[in-house]
């Protein structure tokens, strides 16, 4: 077994490819299973480890582009491509009864069960299931109307919380007490004086998961997500002086310096109530809880509880979950309906929730473990920020994987882990192929190819090694996607010991730099998928995905990229690439402009700036950065009168991306834009919504 | 692409005020309007363009089909597409669905960009994912009297 060393989720995603890749050697399957497991270093006997479930890891068929058989284990790690079945509820409980070292463990069965019952609620906290809500509160969301959502501690701890800044955040604005931190701090503290005392009871095995879980929830909320959570000022819960510490024995007597659960439970509701207060009336503010007592005395004090039953989480034992879901609202006709939770996000949540977590293959040959508490292990401040946690790992050879990598990115190339079909057919003569004539699409990133094209301009020739370096890729395969689209455009030519660049790639670099989109184009053109493709999109108008001819699927998203860079094609997200070959006049595009606002606007004074960009693309066939300039040139020449508003962007329209040339300092740069964010249109000024009139 | 079908929870009205309409003069039939007839809409969802049926085999396919579009088909009487009808159907179709051979996982119309500008399919299980939602869906209103489902 290696050594513990920090990893990030991010940075363990490689290290559990190369664990899922030993775990389906064994298998034909399209599917690779693991069991997932989790620890306690002072309650579990020494080495025991509680079953929480298998993992079904469905990592499909490779796309193009894939690398090498990881890329596409990452890629389900990542993007949630899973099935988790959990155990049935008795069989764990069986099972830890062998391995808590309580003496009195037959007693303490029920309290036993709560410590499992954390399992479902890591589930919830994740998003693989959500809250069951009071029928009436679920109704009436997801909120129309700014609402402040006060938490207590046990929606902290069951999901209600995370569910919240989930589904309903900006909208809701969250509101955390002091007393929840409190509650929190002191049933940590509880559990480490029990830990250091080595009282290895069902209750301090409770008293774990709730503080580390419960601290996780708050620190995730912080560092990880962009909720902004509020906080009271300093002081100002009320009833605040009660528990701190007082001479008056009258006082003393009555036990209040000791937080009673009823009591820390009061002070949240006071703290809502004290919000109440300071807000309008009209403004609607809610306790989230998952207590029966605390709602009921919501309810009473005039207040709505977001209420949700924890009970419910008994129900997802025996249950398969799966790590990509469904969203439980539609906030717009257009909107994901699909979020995923990467695999890491369960195994760290566990590993803190419980103290450990790891994951072993079928055989139990391969573990990949993670660890948040340890008598060697430390912890500072940064771990939280960058959620690193303690891994360590045996039976694979990520060390081998991770060296070869290293190898491969100094240029030496590594043997393949799968041999390409032409490989497995006999090696072709390396000349023949390099003359052969190229009339295939390529996948490619197009900052990349900019920075591969200004390595040639530099150099006048690149070997292989060179080139692979340059755009960052692991191997020959990749690489040549980017060498064949110059190749086949005659903007490389193949040389002794590489490629070498033509007079082409120069007048290329020349009409990128001078962002000449008209030459741009007629020189791309010379590239046939290119130009297949822009003679699809010239006939057809719209090409969509699922529909397209002249590319393959994998590459089409780079054909819009330079579609767009060149101002032929905007992609509109549901829609598909439109055609924007239009080229209007100054009084044409006036008409253009003003009717597209009418039709738009309907009567409203300002619309969005990038339902009008789009509208323009999708009826008139102009592109945004034409519209752009003549929108300017029209109004410099009076035919156009202009005003534009600033305001927070909808993030309904975060995926309308558009490609975009610029040039900085003298050097090209692609840029993403998303039209609605109001930052294009008028580079100085925020323009979210405009209005357009008639000049004179 | 418009969803496969919308999903919808319904409860009896709680009208503020009563209502009411003109008699219909003008057609042979005079319809008695009954207030305690009428339905409000508390829950309403969707897949998307996900198809839900695509990745099942023929006989599961036509199971789920069955269950979504006829079951809870809005011409029916609220009483006969109660939501107590939604947790039994899932629950059994669940248990068909963990019994099947063949991989439900498949390619999504939804994207995620990796990368600089590459966009993936987002990999979905649709129909796991599909009954553990209406199974939450079942479990919240579960309770709410006189609910009932209309998928359309």
């Amino acid at each position: 077994m290696r050594e513990f060393c920090l990893q990030s989720r991010q940075d363990s995603v490689k290290t559990l490819a190369n664990f899922f890749f030993k775990a389906g050697e064994d298998t034909s399957s399209d599917r690779i299973m693991a069991i997932l497991e989790v620890g306690e270093g002072i309650c579990f006997k020494e080495g025991s480890w509680l079953s929480v479930g298998e993992i079904e890891l469905y990592p499909g068929t490779p796309v193009a582009g894939d690398e090498n058989p990881y890329s596409l284990l990452e890629r389900a790690l990542t993007l949630g491509s899973y099935d988790w079945k959990l155990p049935e509820l008795d069989n764990m409980l069986d099972r830890a009864i062998k391995i808590v070292a309580d003496k009195d463990i037959e007693k303490k069965r029920n309290k036993l069960t709560k410590v499992l019952e954390g399992v479902a609620h890591v589930a919830l906290r994740c998003g693989f299931t959500h809250p069951v809500f009071d029928a009436e509160s679920l109704s009436n969301m997801p909120f129309k109307k700014p609402t402040t959502v006060v938490a207590d501690t046990s929606s902290v701890l069951h999901g209600g919380l995370d569910f919240v800044v989930r589904f309903l955040y900006p909208v809701a604005r969250i509101k955390i007490p002091a007393v929840v931190h409190m509650e929190i701090l002191n049933i940590a503290d509880r559990y480490f004086n029990q830990r250091r005392d080595k009282k290895t009871t069902v209750g301090a095995l409770f008293d774990h998961i709730n503080s580390q879980g419960g601290q996780r929830v708050l620190l995730r909320l912080e560092l990880q997500t962009d909720a902004e959570i509020e906080r009271p000022r300093l002081g100002s819960d009320p009833l605040r002086g009660i528990v701190q510490p007082d001479t008056d024995p009258e006082d003393r007597s009555l036990g209040l310096q000791n937080v009673q659960r009823s009591f820390a439970d009061r002070l949240i509701l006071e703290t809502a109530i004290q919000h109440r207060e300071r807000v309008s009336s009209d403004h609607p503010v809610m306790l989230l809880t998952c207590d029966q007592g605390l709602a009921r005395m919501t309810l009473g004090e005039g207040m709505q509880p977001l209420f949700f039953d924890k009970n419910y989480c008994c129900h997802l034992f025996g249950t398969v979950l799966t790590g990509t879901c469904f969203c439980p609202f539609l906030s717009s006709p257009n909107s994901d309906r699909l979020y995923f939770i990467p695999l890491m996000d369960l195994i760290w949540e566990l590993a803190v929730t419980y103290g450990s977590a790891r994951i072993v293959n079928k055989d139990c040959t391969a573990t990949f473990e993670v660890r948040a508490i340890g008598k060697t292990l430390s912890w500072s401040p940064f771990h939280a920020k960058d959620d690193l946690l303690w891994v360590r790992w045996d039976g694979f050879n990520a060390v081998e994987r991770l060296a070869e990598l290293k190898r491969e990115e100094s240029g030496i190339l590594a043997e393949p882990l799968r041999p390409r079909p032409e490989e497995k057919a006999g090696k072709k003569d390396k000349a023949s192929q390099d003359q052969k004539p190229l009339k295939g699409s390529y996948k490619f990133s197009l900052p990349s190819m900019l920075s591969l094209i200004q390595a040639f301009l530099e150099k006048q020739m690149l070997t292989n090694e060179e080139g692979i370096a340059i755009v960052g890729v692991k191997t020959l395969d990749s690489y040549e996607k980017y060498r064949n689209f110059l190749r086949s455009g005659d903007f490389i030519i193949p040389a002794k010991k590489g490629f070498e660049k033509t007079e082409k790639l120069d007048k290329l670099w020349e009409t990128i730099l001078l962002r000449d989109y008209p030459s741009l184009e007629l020189l791309l053109a010379a590239v046939p998928s290119f130009r297949n493709f822009r003679e699809e999109l010239m006939k057809n108008k719209l090409i969509i995905r699922s529909k397209v001819a002249s590319v393959a699927d994998s590459p089409f998203s780079t054909y819009c990229g330079l579609a767009e860079m060149v101002c032929i094609g905007l992609q509109i997200p549901e829609e598909g690439l439109r055609g924007t070959f239009v080229r209007p006049t100054l009084e044409e595009f006036s008409k253009i402009a003003v009717d597209c606002y009418a039709k738009i606007a309907q009567g409203e004074e300002y619309i969005l700036t990038g339902q009008w960009l789009e509208a323009l693309a999708r009826e008139y066939g102009v592109h945004p950065v034409l519209a752009r300039s003549r929108l300017d040139e029209a109004y410099q020449a009076g035919y156009l009168q202009r005003y534009t508003e600033g305001s927070t962007p909808e993030t309904q329209f975060e995926k309308h991306i558009m490609t975009y040339l610029n040039v900085e300092k003298g050097i090209p740069v692609i840029e993403r834009i998303n039209l609605y964010h109001g930052d294009f249109i008028l580079p100085d000024r925020t323009s979210v919504s405009i209005r357009i009139i008639q000049g004179r | 692409m418009e969803p496969q079908f919308r999903f919808s929870v319904w409860r009896p009205a709680r009208l503020i005020r009563t209502l009411d309409y003109p008699v219909n003069t003008c057609g042979d039939e005079i319809f008695v309007f009954e207030p305690n007839r009428l339905q409000e809409q508390i829950y309403i969802w969707d897949p998307g363009p996900n198809d839900v049926f695509a990745s099942l085999d023929k006989e599961l396919g036509d199971e789920f089909r069955l269950f979504l579009l006829e079951k809870f088909d809005p011409g029916l009487a609220p009483e006969e597409r109660s939501i107590a009808l939604l947790g039994e159907a899932v629950g059994d179709l669940n248990s068909k669905l963990q019994k099947t051979m063949t991989t439900p996982w498949a390619d999504s119309q939804q994207t995620v960009l990796q990368g600089q500008n590459d966009e993936v399919n987002l990999r979905v299980n649709v129909p796991l994912a599909l009954l553990n939602h209406l199974l939450w869906i079942a479990k919240v209103f579960g309770h709410v009297p006189r609910a009932s489902v209309t998928v359309r």
